[in-house]
């Protein structure tokens, strides 16, 4: 498909925007509204925040702008036979996946925000579903479909497909992006494979619009696997979750995720040829004797893997902080949140956690700065992605030297993101 | 002397560097220099004030600071294997030789990472994590040399890329030293991270943002069984085509090489692997991953190569087989050194789609130069490998070279590629650098560069292409500098 006109008057106007605004005028820009926390106050559903839970604003008397980029839609050049895909920023990732999907491809990262994988079976059923997990599969539905791509580059977060062939930055190829001072750049190459300049588009996953505002963003893309088998192990406490995971990433099984549950119970995902999968799965299961497993296919399958995203993403009135961690450190961060009764499941084989709890606004301040502190002594850094907070980095901040010299060329005045 | 010429004198340098160092790890006398002199892109050369070896962080840090302050150019190095000139001297700096920092600080099997510094040679991360059945997947072919600190500077690739990435994608954490001498760590041993991939944005930087110290690098499960099977084709249209089938029936093979009939040539004389007879062309094949994936995918790849007009087939038996037909592939670069006195290895990026068209377009511009063209590559990721074979004793024919090399590059961005795959642009590309990017965004780069290190201390005169050209051709004019690109300091 060609570049699309409107889409491009819309950038330039954009782009105009910067350039004219005095220095002091900050921008901020929403794609599908799907990740509040990553909004400035003003436009977040609750205007009563308590001061403490407001965003500090570099002019008070000077609100930031809107850049929103909901019309920005549209695929600027999809080649299946190059592995290669380009969107406008705005364009929600549920009609990427579905591009893809026709053509037996998919994002193998899989934005938490989408569950590609099963997009047939998606198609298949309607409206609820209450699962054996106890969870509903459609409650994240319509965020799921407002999701745009421009958010799902800018939050930088990956789902449980992240384990096998990598996250996000490793299947970002180029980007178009309007810098801090209203100037159209791009970074990187339309092709699979790249070595000349320096990585823009690698900066620009989890930037939070702070670098530029993306315009569009060229991904690889792989075929899709043929079909899926899942395992769940159920032991009976998380020293016996550590040990399976342990158990699983040590030998050559070639596993598509691990997922640790809330209940320490582990999703374990295999895919492949069809005829392979079981075969492969009694092997594992062989292996793991001694803890209880259940093989899910079809509709438990689909069910499960949508309950655990329900249970990080499905939750309109929580608070999310996605904690970077290892296996090895589970235990220790088990320990330090054990006070702050705050639920837990460990994504990527526990390279992630993600905290939730539920919204109170008169406790969320107290404890941000609770768990800021257990981060810091902890040397972890967190990212709140939903829920009211003035900043949303939390702990340890790691590379400040070297961020803040990226910024002042990429947006000498401070107007991108927040301050 | 130039405006950007160090504020110190060589003498004065050198009792600083001794405050630093002790006088073993200083090397400055003309003997000592002589194996710093150029990297693995022979035709830039260049005799550089000191070599200094440090053992510990600090020592880079220090030496960092006082390159800043007195503005001394200084050049990273690790092996020296940067096939761009990547880590060519600077007449008026320094060498910060790494290949003494190698230890492997630690490796993780739960974690599945290694901790390593930047003078690890990148074979020696798969050794030291094959007790535990991982290894480090990227695999350039100069792998049983090269340093992992170049390879991250760089990023480089190798034949397993359109599976498994290149080095970024491997490279989780650095802590790294900037050009000011701070020490910042980026990334970490997590697959996840919170804000911007800064570790990403280091990686691939050539060295101008600073200096790896410690990496920390992914490993992977090694899979259980590999399935590699090379096949022996009429044409390199041929192979190519048979490539493009593979891809759009869904497999994801570990990797996917041609080589042509000069490079199998190399090779056999090179280390006596033998190819089909009559072959024009090779397309070599990796299956890998679960034994039970792999023994059904192997069967959707012999449909596909009887499908394709292959003219002979050879499946590894076994893994001595396998090796030897690796052994073919890797070597091909230097082997040409066999058939010809001299060779230029070129390393561009076309859309697979492209390949045919362009490889068509080579031959020609090959026939037209007078100019042999050798072409080895990773197929599956359009990453070329022509090899330019020249006899620089003949009169011009470096520059008839040097020419053919430019107009190859140029039909790669043509055809919406890109200059390098995983050589990384150093001094042999940069002039390239606007035609790929544009001026605005490549002086935007150089903004990003001069914001780290205002003195363009930090491996000056590689990726840009107004910097100043720190190499000397062996006799006479270098091509790049008659045509006004490069010039003498």
């Amino acid at each position: 498909m060609p570049i699309d006109d409107s889409c491009e008057t819309l950038v330039r106007t954009w782009a105009e925007w910067l350039k004219d605004a005095p220095a002091e005028q900050c921008f901020f820009v929403r794609g599908g509204g799907t990740k509040l926390a990553l909004l400035p106050w003003e436009v977040s559903e609750d205007r009563d925040l308590p001061i403490e839970l407001r965003r500090p604003q570099k002019d008070a008397a000077r609100p930031p702008r809107e850049i929103c980029t909901e019309k920005l839609t549209g695929i600027i050049e999809y080649r299946p036979a190059e592995f290669t895909i380009t969107v406008y920023a705005g364009t929600p990732v549920s009609e990427v996946m579905a591009v893809l999907n026709a053509h037996g491809q998919y994002l193998p990262f899989e934005s938490p925000f989408h569950v590609a994988t099963y997009d047939e079976f998606d198609k298949a059923q309607s409206g609820r579903q209450t699962n054996d997990l106890g969870n509903s599969s459609s409650r994240r539905t319509q965020s799921a479909n407002r999701t745009t791509v421009g958010g799902m580059v800018a939050a930088g977060i990956n789902g449980p497909g992240r384990l096998k062939h990598g996250g996000l930055r490793d299947f970002i190829l180029e980007v178009r992006y309007i810098d801090g001072s209203g100037e159209i750049r791009r970074g990187g190459r339309r092709v699979v494979k790249n070595a000349a300049g320096f990585d823009i588009p690698k900066l620009m996953v989890g930037s939070c619009g702070r670098f530029g505002v993306i315009v569009d963003a060229t991904f690889k893309v792989f075929p899709k696997p043929r079909d899926y088998l899942t395992l769940h192990f159920i032991p009976e406490q998380l020293g016996g979750t550590i040990e399976i995971v342990t158990t699983l990433l040590t030998h050559p099984w070639d596993l598509d995720a691990i997922e640790i549950l809330a209940d320490s119970s582990v999703l374990v995902r295999l895919s492949g040829h069809s005829e392979a999968l079981l075969k492969h799965g009694q092997r594992i299961q062989s292996r793991l004797s001694k803890y209880y497993c259940s093989f899910l296919t079809g509709a438990q399958q689909h069910q499960a893997w949508s309950a655990h995203s329900d249970w990080i993403w499905g939750e309109p009135n929580s608070t999310l902080l996605k904690v970077p961690l290892s296996l090895r450190r589970i235990f220790e961060l088990d320990e330090a949140l054990e006070e702050l009764d705050i639920r837990r499941v460990y994504g990527s084989a526990g390279n992630v956690a993600w905290l939730q709890w539920e919204t109170v606004l008169e406790q969320q301040a107290g404890r941000l700065k609770r768990l800021h502190r257990q981060l810091l002594e902890l040397r972890l850094q967190g990212q709140i992605v939903q829920g009211p907070c003035a900043h949303h980095f939390s702990g340890a901040s790691n590379g400040r030297p070297f961020f803040d010299r990226l910024k002042s060329v990429f947006d000498p005045h401070g107007r991108l993101g927040f301050v | 002397m130039s405006m950007n010429s160090p504020t110190i004198s060589t003498a004065e340098l050198l009792t600083k560097l001794r405050e630093i160092f002790p006088p073993e790890r200083i090397l400055s006398k003309r003997g000592q220099l002589a194996a710093y002199e150029s990297d693995g892109l022979t035709i830039f050369q260049q005799r550089p004030l000191a070599v200094v070896v440090p053992l510990e962080i600090e020592e880079i840090a220090a030496t960092l600071r006082l390159c800043q302050q007195y503005r001394v150019p200084y050049v990273p190095r690790g092996s020296g294997t940067s096939l761009s000139g990547g880590c060519v001297p600077h007449a008026e700096g320094i060498v910060i030789a790494l290949h003494r920092m190698n230890r492997i600080l630690q490796v993780d099997p739960v974690q599945c990472v290694a901790v390593v510094e930047p003078g690890v040679i990148n074979l020696e991360i798969t050794k030291a994590a094959a007790h535990f059945g991982l290894y480090y997947a990227p695999d350039p072919s100069s792998q049983q040399v090269c340093t992992i600190g170049g390879n991250l500077a760089f990023n480089a690739g190798g034949a397993h890329c359109l599976k498994y990435g290149m080095t970024s994608n491997h490279v989780l954490g650095a802590k790294v030293v900037l050009p000011s001498g701070d020490i910042v760590e980026l990334g970490g041993a997590s697959l996840e991270n919170v804000g911007p991939d800064l570790v990403g944005m280091f990686v691939g930087s050539e060295g101008l943002f600073g200096i790896a110290v410690e990496i920390t690098v992914r490993l992977l499960p090694k899979p259980a069984a590999f399935h590699t099977v090379l096949a022996g084709y009429p044409s390199l249209k041929s192979a190519g085509d048979a490539v493009a089938q593979i891809v759009a029936s869904g497999l994801l093979p570990g990797a996917i090489e041609i080589m042509d009939s000069l490079s199998m040539e190399a090779a056999t004389r090179a280390v006596g692997v033998e190819y089909p007879p009559q072959a024009k062309a090779v397309l070599i094949v990796e299956l890998d991953g679960t034994t039970e994936s792999v023994e059904l995918e192997k069967v959707q790849l012999q449909q596909l190569i009887e499908a394709s007009e292959a003219t002979a087939t050879l499946v590894a038996a076994n893994a001595e087989q396998r090796a030897m037909i690796w052994k073919g592939r890797k070597s091909a670069f230097s082997a040409v050194g066999l058939i010809s006195p001299d060779f230029l290895v070129q390393d561009c990026v076309v859309p697979r789609t492209k390949l045919g068209q362009v490889l068509e377009e080579i031959e020609q511009l090959s026939i037209e130069s007078g100019i042999r063209v050798a072409n080895v590559f990773h197929a599956g990721d359009g990453n070329l490998h022509p090899l330019i074979l020249f006899d620089g004793r003949v009169e011009e024919e470096l520059i008839r070279a040097e020419a053919l090399s430019a107009r190859i590059i140029t039909l790669c961005i043509q055809h919406g590629g890109s200059i390098t795959g995983e050589h990384g642009v150093g001094m042999e590309k940069r002039q390239f650098m606007p035609d790929l990017f544009g001026n605005s965004d490549v002086e935007f780069m150089r903004q990003l560069r001069l914001a780290m290190d205002r003195e363009e201390v930090s491996n000056r005169g590689k990726m840009f292409p107004d910097g100043e050209a720190p190499a000397l051709r062996l006799v006479g004019l270098h091509p790049l500098e008659s045509q006004g690109i490069a010039s003498r300091m």
